[in-house]
C-alpha cells in the first residue's frame, strides 16, 4: 500500500512517499504556498498513493486516535481552531481538497497530541481557577505523541523477556529530542508527565523557544516594556532559546553532543531541565526500566544517555543497575505512515 | 558582651518584630503591628509579646513610620537596641549576603524596589525611617534572595534573549533563602554533620507561599520560585508554573491589563483558585475527606501532584540527600501532606515511618524509618532568629576588622 504522509505548517508543507510498510521514503520534499490552486493536485497525481497520511499537530483531547478523514471529523477540527489558529486553518484546507479531489484515496488524520488523552487529569490541570481556564483553554496537552507512542511500545518489545516487566508495565522515559524537545514518563502506554503544556512553548528549552518560565515574565514585558501579547509570543518563541543563550543559532543535536569539557552553556542548560524531568518522572512513574531516544536528534543520546543513566541511579532501587538506553530510530513521517495504516486496519478486517 | 537585634519583617500592611540577645539567642520580646494603613473596619493594632504575657494595644498607624514609633514606644522605652535588622524580600543581583546600611546601600535598595513592588517599598520605607530616627544604631539587611546567589547559570538563567536577561534583569533569582539556609544549618546540627557537607531538598511549605530547594554542600544549587515568587508549586493563591502561553492568553483576554493578570495569578489562583472557595489547604484536607470528589479533592491531588514531581527532580539534582527537609506552617503542622508527599519517593530509598510522621511535635525530629536511605526531618523555622543571627555575625566580623 504506498502512503503519502503530509505534514502541513503554517506556510509549508512536507511530504514524504512511502511505497512498502518499512521501508524508506521514495519520494519527499517540502512545497512552499501549498494551499494555492494546483500545488498540491499535482503532487497527488505524481505519488498517485492509496492512502493520504495527514498529520495534524493539534487535536486537543478531541482526537485520541488516528481518525479517517469526514465532514464530521473536520467539523470537529474546526471547533479547535482557536486554540491553534496558525496551523489548523491551512491543515483543515488540505484536508478538504483532498478528500473532495480524490475521493477515491482514504485520508487519515494523525494526531500529534493523540497519545496524550489519557493523561491524568493531575498532569493536565494547571493552578488557577477551573472558569478562568476553561476560557483560555488553559491545559496541558503534551506534544510529540507519536514518538513518545512508538518509543514506549519500542521499550515493551526490547524489554520482553528481560523479567523487567509485562509491557503494560514498562516505566519509561522517552526523551524526545526535536527542535522543540520534550520529555514524558510512561507507564506502559500510558503518559503520567509531560513536559510540553499548553503549547509546546513550555517546559525544554528549544532550538528558539523559551521553555519554563516564571509566568510573571510575561507580566514585566507587558507592564513595564509595554508589550502587545503578540510582541511577547514572538520573542519567546523565535527569539529564546537553546540559541538565545548561544548567541548564534544553535540546535539541539549540536547543544547536547559534547563532552563534559566541550559542552556549553546552553547545552547544559538543556541538560539540566531533561535531569529534573527525568527525576519527576521516576517520582511519577515509582522507578524506570528504560530510557528511550526519539526524533532527529537522538543520537545525541550517545552523550546524554550515559550522563542520565549515572545521575538516576538512587538507593531505593527503583531504577537498575545499569539502567538501559536506546535510540528510537524511525522518521516521524514514517511514524505516520504507520499509524495511519494501523487505523485503517479495522476497516479491512470487518 | 551580649547585645540586642530588634528584627523587623515588614509586609504591605503590617510590620512583625522580635528583639533577640546575642549571642544568647534569647527572645526578650516581640509581636506584629496589624492593619497599618488607611482605617478600615477593624481597628489597627499592636499584638505585644514580652515575659511570658502577651496583649494586644490598640492604636492607630496610617503608616509603617507610625507604626514603628508605636513599636518602639513598647521595646525600646528603656533601651535602645544596639543593632537593627531588616528582612527584605528581594536583593536582585546586587545583594548576595547580609550587608550593613550605608547611603550606596540604600540607593541600591530604591533602585531595584521594582523587582518586588508588593514587598520592596514598604521595607525600604522602614529602612528609611530608622535611620532617619536611630542614625547611631547600625542597620542590617537580610535578603531572602541571598542564600541562592550560589544557584548555576544552568539552573538560574532562563532561555531567553540576551537584551532582557541583560537589561532588565530577567533571571531566576529565587525566595525564601533565609529559612531554607536556616533549616540545612539546624539539619546540619541534628544530624551531626558540617553544614558544608550537608545535601538536602528543604520544603519551605507556608500557609501563603511555599518552594522547595536543591541543597548540595549546604549551598543552594535550585529554587523552584523564580524571578518572582510566582513560580513553581501550587501555593495558597499563587498558580505556580504556567505555559508561558497561559500568561499572555490571559493577558489578551484581559485586555493588556497586566495588573490584572498579575492580581488573578497571584491573589486568586492556587488552592484558592481550584477549590473556589479557600486558599488554605488544610480547608481542602479536611473537606477533601469526607468527598472523594470534587474541587477541594481534585485541589489537594494537584498540590501534592506538583510538589511530588519537584521532589523527585530536585532529588535528581542533588544526588544522594542526607535528607528531605519540611517546614513552615503546613510542612511542621500538617502530617497528611508529608506522608503524601513522600508516598512517591520509594523508587529514591524514601520511607517514611507513620507513626513518627503522626507523632511529630517537638521539632526537630526525624520521621523516616530506620531502614530509610534518606533522613526526613521535620524542622521549625525561624527567620527572625536567623536574621538576628546573621547581623549579629555581620557586625562582630565588622568590628573585629577594625584596627584595634
Amino acid at each position: 500500500m504506498t502512503t503519502l504522509v503530509l505534514q502541513p505548517g503554517a506556510t509549508a508543507l512536507d511530504y514524504d512517499l512511502f511505497a512498502i510498510d518499512d521501508g524508506e521514503a521514495i519520494l519527499r520534499g517540502r512545497l512552499e504556498e501549498y494551499t494555492d490552486d494546483g500545488v498540491i493536485e499535482r503532487l497527488i497525481d505524481e505519488a498517485n498513493p492509496d492512502l493520504i497520511a495527514i498529520r495534524i499537530a493539534f487535536g486537543a483531547t478531541e482526537f485520541s486516535e488516528p481518525t479517517p478523514a469526514s465532514p464530521e471529523a473536520v467539523e470537529r477540527l474546526e471547533a479547535l481552531v482557536a486554540s491553534a489558529p496558525l496551523h489548523l486553518p491551512p491543515a483543515i484546507e488540505l484536508i478538504r481538497r483532498c478528500s473532495t479531489l480524490y475521493p477515491r484515496i482514504q485520508v487519515v488524520l494523525v494526531f500529534d497530541t493523540a497519545f496524550f488523552a489519557t493523561l491524568p487529569e493531575r498532569e493536565a490541570t494547571y493552578g488557577i481557577d477551573s472558569g478562568v481556564a476553561e476560557r483560555i483553554e488553559a491545559r496541558r496537552y503534551g506534544y510529540h505523541g507519536l514518538f513518545h507512542a512508538a518509543a514506549v511500545a519500542s521499550a515493551g518489545e526490547r524489554l520482553k523477556g528481560s523479567g523487567t516487566a509485562a509491557p503494560r508495565e514498562v516505566r519509561v522515559l522517552s526523551i524526545c529530542l526535536e527542535p522543540q524537545p520534550e520529555v514524558v514518563a510512561s507507564l506502559g502506554e500510558d503518559p503520567l508527565t509531560v513536559t510540553g503544556g499548553t503549547t509546546p512553548l513550555e517546559g525544554l528549552p528549544g532550538e528558539t523557544t523559551c521553555g519554563e518560565i516564571d509566568p510573571s515574565i510575561v507580566l514585566e514585558l507587558a507592564g513595564k516594556e509595554g508589550w502587545g501579547p503578540e510582541q511577547i509570543d514572538y520573542a519567546l518563541t523565535h527569539e529564546s532559546g537553546l540559541s538565545a543563550i548561544a548567541g548564534r543559532r544553535m540546535n539541539v543535536g549540536e547543544a547536547l553532543a559534547a563532552n563534559e569539557r566541550q559542552i556549553e552553556p546552553a547545552g547544559r542548560q538543556l541538560r539540566y531541565k531533561i535531569l529534573l524531568a527525568a527525576g519527576a518522572g521516576i517520582a511519577a512513574l515509582g522507578g524506570l526500566d528504560a530510557i528511550v531516544f526519539s526524533g532527529r536528534y537522538r543520537n545525541a543520546g550517545e552523550y546524554l544517555g550515559p550522563w542520565l543513566a549515572e545521575r538516576l541511579r538512587f538507593p531505593g532501587g527503583g531504577t537498575s543497575e545499569a539502567l538501559p538506553w536506546f535510540y528510537l530510530d524511525r522518521s516521524l513521517a514514517r511514524l505516520i505512515a504507520e499509524a495511519a495504516r494501523g487505523a485503517l486496519r479495522p476497516l479491512y478486517t470487518a | 558582651m551580649n547585645s540586642t537585634v530588634l528584627v523587623f519583617n515588614c509586609g504591605s500592611s503590617s510590620l512583625k518584630y522580635q528583639l533577640v540577645e546575642m549571642p544568647t539567642e534569647r527572645l526578650l520580646a516581640g509581636g506584629e503591628a496589624q492593619r497599618i494603613g488607611p482605617k478600615t473596619d477593624r481597628p489597627a493594632q499592636i499584638v505585644h509579646s514580652c515575659g511570658g504575657a502577651t496583649r494586644t494595644v490598640k492604636v492607630p498607624m496610617v503608616s509603617h513610620e507610625a507604626a514603628f514609633v508605636e513599636v518602639m514606644k513598647l521595646i525600646a522605652a528603656d533601651a535602645v537596641p544596639d543593632i537593627i535588622a531588616h528582612r527584605v524580600v528581594h536583593g536582585g543581583s546586587y545583594f548576595s549576603g547580609p550587608t550593613l546600611l550605608t547611603e550606596e546601600v540604600l540607593a541600591r535598595l530604591e533602585e531595584i524596589q521594582d523587582l518586588a513592588p508588593v514587598h520592596n517599598p514598604p521595607a525600604t520605607e522602614l529602612v528609611r525611617i530608622c535611620s532617619k530616627r536611630y542614625p547611631e544604631v547600625p542597620e542590617v539587611l537580610v535578603f531572602d534572595t541571598a542564600f541562592h546567589a550560589t544557584i548555576p547559570s544552568y539552573a538560574r538563567d532562563y532561555a531567553l534573549p540576551r537584551y532582557l536577561r541583560e537589561d532588565l534583569g530577567i533571571r531566576k533569582y529565587g525566595f525564601h533563602g533565609t529559612s531554607h539556609e536556616y533549616v540545612a544549618m539546624e539539619a546540619a546540627r541534628f544530624l551531626g554533620k558540617p553544614l558544608h557537607r550537608l545535601n538536602a531538598v528543604s520544603c519551605h511549605l507556608g500557609s501563603g507561599g511555599a518552594s522547595l530547594c536543591a541543597i548540595v554542600g549546604g549551598s543552594s544549587v535550585d529554587n523552584t520560585m523564580g524571578f518572582s515568587p510566582l513560580q513553581g508549586l501550587v501555593m495558597s493563591t499563587r498558580s505556580g508554573d504556567l505555559d508561558p502561553t497561559v500568561a499572555t492568553r490571559l493577558l489578551a483576554a484581559e485586555w493588556g491589563d497586566s495588573k490584572a493578570v498579575e492580581r488573578i495569578l497571584n491573589k486568586r489562583s492556587g488552592v484558592l483558585g481550584l477549590t473556589g472557595t479557600s486558599g488554605d489547604i488544610r480547608d481542602a484536607l479536611s473537606r477533601s475527606k469526607h468527598h472523594r470528589k470534587g474541587r477541594a479533592h481534585d485541589a489537594v491531588e494537584f498540590y501534592l501532584w506538583r510538589l511530588t514531581k519537584y521532589l523527585g527532580s530536585y532529588i535528581a539534582v542533588v544526588g544522594a540527600p542526607d535528607a528531605i527537609i519540611f517546614t513552615d506552617t503546613i510542612g511542621e503542622s500538617v502530617p497528611t501532606i508529608r506522608a503524601a508527599a513522600c508516598a512517591h519517593l520509594r523508587p529514591f530509598g524514601v520511607e517514611l515511618d507513620e507513626a513518627r510522621n503522626e507523632s511529630a511535635e517537638e521539632l526537630p525530629c526525624d520521621i523516616a524509618t530506620k531502614e530509610s536511605a534518606v533522613r526526613l526531618l521535620v524542622i521549625h523555622t525561624n527567620e527572625e532568629l536567623a536574621i538576628a543571627r546573621k547581623s549579629y555575625g555581620l557586625l562582630t566580623e565588622e568590628l573585629r576588622r577594625l584596627p584595634k
